[in-house]
């Protein structure tokens, strides 16, 4: 679901952000911080998964589908 | 892929020298558009054109433009393009504006070399099209004849070696970890920071964020049977990178740290225009870039840890932008070093991410579209509608490709008489007065020989810049010949350039020097504009 969910979510603000950009309403330094945010956040995510099935990556994959 | 997240042989075929022969034309078609035919180079270019003249006289250690200085940038690309020269014989100039073809070519090759050897070869392709397409900093950039893009090229295949000597990598399975592909990586990652340094610094984090990010995603503690990347080995590995690496350039951290303090420059706190504008720090031309780059990054975190150098790199490009706008636009004290840098590198990295997005993405499509087996190639299909989705709107900035381009031409016509003179009568160690753009540019860039000052973003951290910069200004503006000659005895200088704009004009400062004793007119240069004076008590 996560995988899923994250593509839902990045799309959707992929498609709003050149309206974002052309209004100026985002902030260079903000767009950095989000993703730099949202990549530290699938680190954790990642590290999180693995350590709770408590197995190697490869063989998490099914549950992660 | 299989389901265990290890991906079958990566072996090279003959479709991959196809593939790479069809890299390589295309680049040479895409430079020579670009070019047209021209010899261009890079503002930036002019420095390295300089000590690449200088190089190939044998004066390798010391500043190419101010007299009296030590060298104060990494050599490699200057000493790259001097040898070549040398062995061709042919013109400096001539040997920088090809490396566009020659050397900026490389990268593409190192990509789909790094790349095809992570993933595979769609995701290798995905990748060309989401770096130099997908992303605006590369569109414009990867033509640029540097070496802030041409270090790309040693980091780029220090990964691929990195990634070769990772146990359960090079063949597919065997646990062995491949030593001599870490002293590979090791000399490469040397080859990288002579370079530039940045690029070195780019290298290494990705190698070092691996390491972490495995530790951190891989249950390093577990290492069982089934883990190939355990973390004794991978980390045994990196050391030996990091001891290879470290010798061959501790004498160019040691001279630019501690003698030259280049760490306190201004020049590395430069903050590019570009950084605020929207198409390059956010991928505006084609922002499902983004999305595609974190779907990569999670499905490398979840089941690629050999790939996990590309969102090291990722996230450390990040935190050097972040350092960037926090340092330079927010007025906090942040230490930060040429963000422009960083986030290309970071584009880089995540187009990487976003290619196996994209081919993973479309694997699992087509996979689901079509029947498991038997159709599966046609997910191929699905990868190309998906990239060209999220990166092909990218190809609006193509024309663009060129838009920093200086071409050469004109500037080495207009002043041929005036450098065959310098040529043929000065050496390369005579200072000349002169305004410092025709110092930079021509003086400098184009003969090798020194100047009182130059472009302030391209002078030695050594040199008392605001000095230099206010006793130029005093030199040629100034009718008190006793300062003249003083200013002119204190930094050696031997000849005095003026340039002029008509006849009348050249006449007026002909007259303006004649009656001085410290200055000899001796060349009136009609074709560049240029009054060139010898100032005959002053050295």
């Amino acid at each position: 679901m996560t995988a899923r969910w994250l593509c839902v979510m990045t799309a959707v603000a992929a498609l709003l952000l050149p309206h974002w950009l052309d209004g100026g309403g985002v902030d260079p330094a903000g767009f950095v911080i989000g993703l730099l945010g949202a990549l530290a956040l699938l680190v954790v995510r990642a590290a999180f998964l693995t350590r709770q099935e408590g197995t190697l990556p490869g063989h998490a994959a099914e549950a992660d589908n | 892929v299989s389901q265990d997240g290890h991906h079958p042989v990566r072996r090279f075929s003959a479709a991959d020298a196809i593939i790479l022969l069809f890299i390589g034309a295309a680049w040479c078609a895409a430079a020579g558009k670009a070019t047209a035919g021209r010899r261009c180079v890079l503002y930036d270019t002019f420095r390295d054109l300089a000590w690449a003249e200088n190089m190939r006289a044998g004066r390798i250690w010391a500043d190419p433009a101010l007299s009296g200085l030590p060298w104060w940038y990494a050599p490699g690309g200057p000493l790259i393009v001097a040898g070549l020269s040398r062995l061709s014989g042919r013109p400096v100039v001539d040997v920088y504006s090809s490396s566009i073809f020659w050397f900026n070519g490389l990268l593409p090759i190192a990509l789909y070399l790094l790349v095809r050897s992570t993933w595979d070869r769609m995701t290798a392709i995905v990748a060309l099209v989401a770096v130099f397409v997908g992303s605006y900093w590369w569109t414009t950039h990867a033509l640029c004849n540097i070496p802030g893009i041409q270090g790309a090229v040693p980091l780029l295949l220090g990964l691929w070696s990195w990634n070769r000597s990772l146990p359960g990598v090079a063949d597919g399975g065997r646990r062995k970890p491949q030593t001599a592909f870490a002293v590979v990586t090791g000399l490469l990652l040397a080859a990288a920071t002579w370079l530039h340094p940045l690029c070195g610094m780019m290298l290494a984090a990705a190698i070092f964020a691996q390491v972490v990010l495995l530790a951190l995603t891989a249950g390093v503690a577990k290492a069982d049977q089934h883990l190939h990347l355990a973390a004794i080995p991978v980390v045994r590995l990196m050391l030996l990178v990091a001891v290879v690496a470290g010798l061959l350039t501790a004498p160019l951290v040691y001279h630019l740290m501690f003698k030259v303090k280049a760490q306190h420059s201004l020049m590395l706190r430069f903050f590019a225009s570009e950084l605020l504008e929207p198409g390059f720090y956010a991928n505006a031309l084609a922002p499902l870039a983004v999305p595609a780059g974190l779907l990569g990054a999670w499905y490398i975190l979840r089941h690629e840890p050999t790939g996990l150098w590309a969102v090291g790199m990722w996230l450390f490009a990040l935190l050097g932008q972040l350092a960037g706008y926090l340092g330079s636009r927010a007025g906090y004290y942040v230490p930060y070093m040429l963000p422009h840098e960083f986030q290309w590198h970071g584009q880089l990295a995540a187009g990487i991410c976003g290619a196996v997005g994209a081919a993973e993405l479309s694997c699992r499509i087509g996979l689901r579209l079509f029947c498991r087996g038997c159709r599966q190639n046609l997910s191929g299909l699905v990868a190309v509608a998906l990239a060209g989705l999220a990166f092909a709107p990218g190809l609006r900035g193509v024309k663009e490709a060129g838009r920093y381009f200086m071409e050469l031409d004109p500037l080495v016509e207009r002043t041929s008489v005036l450098r065959d003179w310098i040529c043929q009568n000065t050496s390369l160690e005579d200072v000349f007065v002169c305004p410092r753009e025709l110092g930079y540019q021509v003086i400098c860039g184009l003969t090798g020989r020194k100047c009182v000052a130059v472009s302030p973003g391209h002078t030695n951290p050594l040199a008392d810049l605001r000095q230099r910069l206010a006793d130029l200004d005093t030199m040629l503006s100034t009718a008190d010949e006793r300062l003249f000659a003083s200013l002119g005895r204190k930094y050696g200088a031997r000849y005095l350039l003026v340039p002029y704009q008509s006849e009348q004009e050249a006449e007026a400062l002909a007259r303006r020097y004649r009656d001085w004793r410290h200055v000899r007119l001796i060349l009136a240069e009609p074709q560049s504009g240029v009054l060139i004076f010898q100032m005959v008590e002053a050295g």
